[in-house]
């Protein structure tokens, strides 16, 4: 009888990302495609911005990506804390660097959107200081991975991190109501419907779900990668262990 | 749309966003890479090491 696969189980998850990556490539290959074609070749320009508006197409996506990977990444520190699930220090740790890009991302292309149609490069107002609060957040757990020695402690601390981390999530999202701003409120995701035009919701859909399985790909790979340097650490430490010399110590790694 | 007087923002903004995702490509490979080689380094050292790739 053939049994449920357990994608907690190392093995098991490594076969999950050799057989899933293929296909999440070629579906992001192909989202992408189509989006991009939208977003530069078949959306109108806006009535007020012109051509700017393209911006839109890779700034709000990477703002939904930067507050999703951080709700994936709290999920997990929920799991690290309270199931001690194997993988969930793996899924965490290896979602910090991709939510930092994401949000990078998010912050240089609000820039560029906001130089010429509202004449500054930058303001404090509340919608952006908080998505330049949850880039702060993400490196220092990036950091916190890093100069941790101990990859259990490392792994129950950033994941304690990550949930205080996570109060900063609404904020971003309410920022446009609860304080005046000098970004738009939203647009999209509002009671009564999307105010924007489907010619310029498709494209902003399309790339919304080609930067989601970027994500997913990327994701899978990194977490295959956490797995595998936790077995270089282990034989590492076995090697040490017997003897050996010049056994190169990998530190931050967390514990299965 | 390259008559835009803004058209340079958005060129700017498509190629940072290149940057970005193949940075993220380009390190998560690359990384891999290094772990494999290091992996193979040590299962021939040890005996062991590759087998949880490969099931």
């Amino acid at each position: 009888m053939r049994t449920m696969p357990n994608y907690a189980n190392p093995a098991d998850f490594l076969r999950l990302v050799r057989v899933a990556v293929p296909g999440t490539t070629a579906i992001t290959a192909i989202l992408f495609g189509i989006g991009l074609y939208l977003a530069l070749l078949d959306s109108p320009p806006d009535y007020q911005q012109g051509e700017t508006v393209r911006i839109m197409y890779l700034h709000v996506p990477s703002a939904w990506m930067a507050m999703f990977i951080y709700v994936v990444m709290s999920s997990a520190a929920f799991g690290t804390l309270v199931w001690r699930h194997p993988l969930a220090d793996a899924v965490q740790k290896s979602a910090a660097p991709l939510g930092t890009s994401f949000t990078f991302l998010c912050l240089v292309t609000g820039s560029l959107w906001g130089k010429p149609e509202w004449g500054t490069w930058w303001v404090w107002d509340a919608r952006l200081t908080s998505v330049f609060v949850l880039f702060l957040i993400y490196l220092g757990i990036v950091a916190l991975w890093q100069v941790i020695e101990d990859p259990g402690k490392a792994a129950r601390l950033v994941a304690i991190f990550t949930l205080v981390g996570a109060v900063n999530i609404p904020i971003i999202k309410f920022s446009v109501d609860w304080w005046n701003t000098l970004h738009q409120s939203a647009s999209v995701f509002r009671m009564g419907g999307p105010t924007i035009a489907m010619s310029m919701l498709l494209p902003l859909i399309f790339m919304t779900f080609s930067f989601t399985f970027l994500f997913v790909t990327l994701h899978l790979l990194a977490i295959r990668n956490e797995i595998l340097r936790r077995r270089v650490r282990r034989l590492s430490m076995l090697a040490a262990s017997a003897g050996e010399a010049e056994v190169p110590v990998i530190f931050a790694e967390p514990a299965e | 749309m390259t008559g835009d007087p803004h058209f340079g923002f958005v060129i700017a903004a498509y190629l940072v966003a290149l940057a970005v995702i193949a940075a993220m490509i380009v390190a998560t490979l690359a990384d891999y890479a290094g772990l494999k080689k290091r992996l193979e380094r040590l299962a021939a050292r040890t005996g062991r090491g590759l087998d949880a790739e490969r099931k």
